[in-house]
């Protein structure tokens, strides 16, 4: 359609402020929330979500504990808000470590391609014949298991994707005549790198971000339900799904909460993630 | 409602467009567009980007991007097209009614070989073997005489090839009426000038009417008995092609043939329109070209002109033509060239090339092949000179640009350069990246200004070409096509080089904004004193720039001198094919 997208907009038009649609909406309302109780978790509790009390059993949702208790008499909704500090922390920490880590292996391989682009490319390729979640299982209960031993292999294990992606879109970049232009100029390569080719990659980075985080929230969810995550006890909704087996016709709603906030948690992030490569790649050179 | 495809078939096909108008929702983008085909007539819609001349076309043949609508009247043979349910368009469409779109390699489908393309669209009933004579019998129409030919996939066959299987394959179902949309333009000038040739023989010898739609004049001029000229969605001349090129009688299409580059002079100065196509909502009510004429007055304000009849088959849209009719069709000064590059000596070189080459390696599966795109070429660029380099794709031309910039080592050869080498490159909508201010842009290349230059500002550099101070504020993405060109030749000025490389520099641009981009060349070559290396494939645009030519065929030099000298009187037989190529300009020169 060039006859319309050729047209310029009118000469001084002010740049228009985009309202966020509906669903970015939907997304921050269910994620907000879950980062406030990340950050002041039991502080914010109705109860004490350690405190044990054997003598109350699962008890059903009821005006003093509205989504009930566990068998050991532990709120589950203060569990639930004092488990938000596993399930954003460690899925944060992998995000970040991978989009870093992926970003800028990924830029390096493709503007400088020849040995670097190949050491790396079959690097990545090896990590993905590795079977992911089963290294992980392993390596977590051969060295003795722990949430931040799971968080470092859940980096390693997820930046070979990154690197890919970030390396394809930074590859189509590099042919444009804008960063030839920066090469004949005689920019420094970092400068090239980071200033003229990021900038245009920066949906797929954001979105890898996201999508990250999503994964690492899931699998580090599942690990802590095989056991192999937080220690016994701690309120994580991975684990608390998995404790809470045994009691769920006492209480339903002992594994329904951690499972739907696990679930809800993950797609908000997902869709989060869709919204903001659409809106971040409006405005540069990568589009779809 | 009688089914249009089971309808008996007359032979000769009348196709009447009545106040067609196309919009978006309630915004317009072609407004009341009206004229008739008659049975073996070719029409020719002229107009820049934004004009809705592809629209028109596409609302024709009834295949509008969703979202759009038609209104108004489409008749084929008296039968009202507009509105026809989708199914029944579809058994008109390839029997009645052909489109052949612009770009021959996407246009065919990669995973079909060019026979099975063509087969696709012949009658279910013939059997293989009659299938297989046809689709041979077909290839010979378009030129295509090698039945091997029928087996291959498009990425084997040239771009000029493609276009010919797309032409076979869209005559396959023998329409009468064909919808060709630029179908030349991707194509290099000795091929275009082959495949419009083959278009016009098809024509004749089938009787079918053509809807030729195209940018350029020159096409029109050597293809068509009457152009339409369209200006942000409105027709704003309807003229024989003869009449047009002779006495236009609308500023538009005036200021068009002024703006048009010629191959037989060099134009003194060089003028294009000012300003930018409005889209068609903006100028509703009033004259569609009024914002851009030197000749508007208070009334081309207040209300629309509508096409008024002025001549055999000539009608005008504007409301001053009695007025202004003396000073439409004033040839512009041509200024003498063909001495010029004789007469000016250049002591200092600023690049010097000597026996350079390029191979590259290409490896498969089995065996690594080379192909040289450069043989051992020497060239030499003086201070101050501005030397044109010529050639179809393929040449090599675009390898030489890349050595001499940096961007590929050469296999063999030296290149000595004495100063600094900026670019200026083809697509105007990549060159400048879209994440940054044209600010941002300028004020990085000049941290890399030559040390000793006087020194410029964001500001100054935008003056020099042209731009108002304020772009430097906008993001690329504000900018039409020719001001992202004139952004980037104030990138390259910006860092103050001794040679400026321009690589098709306004191959993607339209005419009017074509001539500004080079009239601001020429300036930067003759004001500033730097040196230009001029590549493109446009004879009429480099002899206007260039003050000596280099023909470049297949990797090596074949022909060198003086610009003029070279166009008027070629030596070299590629040259001289080039020439001929060469599409009818319209108004012979007096050089």
């Amino acid at each position: 359609m060039s006859q319309i997208a050729g047209q310029a907009p009118p000469a001084a038009a002010p740049r228009k402020r985009r309202r966020l649609g509906v669903s970015v909406v939907l997304c921050l309302a269910v994620l907000i929330p879950i980062v406030i109780s990340a950050v002041f978790g039991s502080a914010i509790a109705p109860h004490d979500p350690a405190l044990q009390d054997p003598t109350l059993g699962a008890l059903a949702p009821n005006g003093t504990y509205w989504l009930g208790t566990d068998d050991l008499g532990r709120d589950i909704f203060s569990r639930l808000i004092a488990g938000a500090y596993t399930a954003v922390a460690g899925p944060l920490l992998v995000a970040l470590g991978t989009t870093l880590t992926g970003t800028v292996i990924g830029l390096l391989a493709a503007y400088r391609g020849g040995w670097f682009d190949t050491v790396a490319m079959r690097g990545v390729d090896l990590m993905y014949a590795l079977p992911a979640m089963l290294v992980l299982i392993i390596a977590v209960g051969v060295l003795g298991g722990g949430y931040y031993v799971a968080v470092v292999l859940l980096i390693f294990l997820t930046v070979p994707t990154n690197i890919r992606l970030v390396r394809s879109a930074a590859l189509s970049q590099k042919e444009m005549a804008y960063v030839e232009s920066a090469r004949v100029m005689g920019l420094s390569p970092a400068r090239i790198i980071g200033v003229h080719i990021l900038p245009n990659v920066s949906p797929t980075v954001v979105t890898n971000f996201l999508l990250d985080f999503v994964g690492a929230l899931v699998g580090l969810s599942g690990l802590s339900f095989l056991g192999l995550g937080v220690p016994a006890g701690t309120a994580d909704w991975g684990l608390m799904l998995a404790e809470n087996r045994a009691i769920m016709d006492l209480n339903p709603m002992a594994i329904v909460a951690p499972a739907a906030l696990i679930t809800l948690t993950a797609t908000a992030a997902t869709v989060l993630a869709d919204a903001a490569y659409k809106r971040i790649s409006q405005a540069g050179a990568q589009r779809d | 409602m009688t089914d249009l495809s089971t309808a008996p078939v007359s032979t000769a096909t009348d196709l009447c467009v009545e106040n067609l108008s196309i919009g978006l929702g309630s915004r317009p983008l072609v407004r009341d567009v009206s004229f008739t085909i008659k049975p073996g007539e070719t029409i020719c819609l002229v107009g820049e980007s934004g004009s809705g001349k592809s629209l028109t076309a596409r609302a024709i043949a009834g295949l509008l991007p969703a979202g759009l609508s038609a209104t108004g009247s489409v008749r084929l043979d008296g039968r009202e097209l507009i509105g026809r349910p989708e199914r029944e368009l579809r058994g008109l469409r390839g029997r009645r009614v052909s489109l052949l779109m612009q770009d021959p390699f996407t246009m065919l489908n990669p995973m079909l070989t060019a026979g099975a393309t063509i087969a696709e669209s012949l009658p279910r009933s013939l059997s293989r073997t009659a299938k297989r004579a046809e689709v041979l019998r077909r290839l010979a129409e378009v030129g295509i005489t090698d039945p091997a030919a029928a087996d291959r996939y498009p990425f084997q066959l040239s771009g000029g090839m493609c276009q010919r299987v797309a032409m076979a394959a869209a005559l396959a179902k023998d329409p009468d009426l064909l919808i060709a949309d630029e179908p030349t333009t991707a194509l290099d000038a000795s091929v275009q000038s082959e495949v419009l040739s083959l278009l016009m023989r098809l024509r004749d010898a089938r009787g079918m009417s053509l809807l030729l739609i195209t940018h350029d004049l020159r096409v029109a001029f050597s293809t068509c008995d009457r152009v339409l000229v369209m200006y942000a969605g409105s027709v704003v001349e309807e003229a024989p092609a003869a009449a047009l090129a002779a006495t236009p009688a609308h500023p538009y299409s005036a200021g068009l043939l002024t703006a048009m580059p010629s191959v037989h002079a060099r134009r003194a100065k060089l003028v294009g329109i000012p300003g930018r196509v409005p889209s068609a909502a903006d100028v509703a009510g009033r004259c569609v070209f009024e914002a851009r004429c030197r000749h508007a007055v208070e009334e081309c304000r207040t209300a629309a002109p509508p096409l008024v009849r002025i001549g055999e088959g000539h009608a005008s849209a504007c409301a001053r033509y009695e007025d202004i009719r003396a000073v439409l069709n004033v040839a512009p000064p041509v200024e003498n060239d063909t001495g010029v590059a004789a007469a000016t000596t250049h002591e200092k070189a600023v690049a010097v090339v000597t026996g350079l080459g390029k191979d590259y390696r290409t490896r498969g599966l089995r065996k690594s092949a080379t192909s040289t795109a450069l043989h051992e070429v020497s060239l030499s660029i003086g201070a101050g000179e501005s030397v044109g380099l010529v050639g179809e794709s393929g040449s090599g031309k675009s390898t030489l640009a890349r050595c001499l910039l940096g961007l590929t080592k050469p296999t063999r050869g030296t290149i000595a350069i004495d100063g600094v080498v900026q670019c200026v490159f083809q697509d105007p909508y990549t060159s400048l990246n879209p994440s940054h201010t044209i600010g941002f842009a300028l004020r990085e290349a000049l941290t890399k200004r030559v040390p000793g230059s006087d020194p410029v500002d964001v500001r100054e550099l935008l003056e020099l070409v042209g731009l108002p101070s304020a772009y430097a504020e906008r993001r690329p993405v504000a900018l039409s096509g020719g001001e992202r060109q004139r952004v980037a030749i104030a990138r390259a000025l910006a860092v103050n080089p001794a040679l400026l490389i321009c690589d098709e520099p306004v191959a993607a641009l339209d005419v009017s904004v074509q001539a500004q981009v080079l009239e601001l060349l020429r300036r930067v070559n003759r004001e500033l004193g730097t040196s230009l290396l001029f590549i493109t494939h446009d004879l009429a645009v480099v002899r206007q720039v260039t003050d000596r030519l280099v023909v470049l065929y297949k990797g090596r030099f074949v022909e060198e001198g003086p610009t003029g000298q070279v166009l008027d009187k070629p030596t070299h037989e590629y040259t001289q094919m080039l020439l001929n190529s060469v599409l009818f300009e319209g108004t012979e020169s007096n050089a």
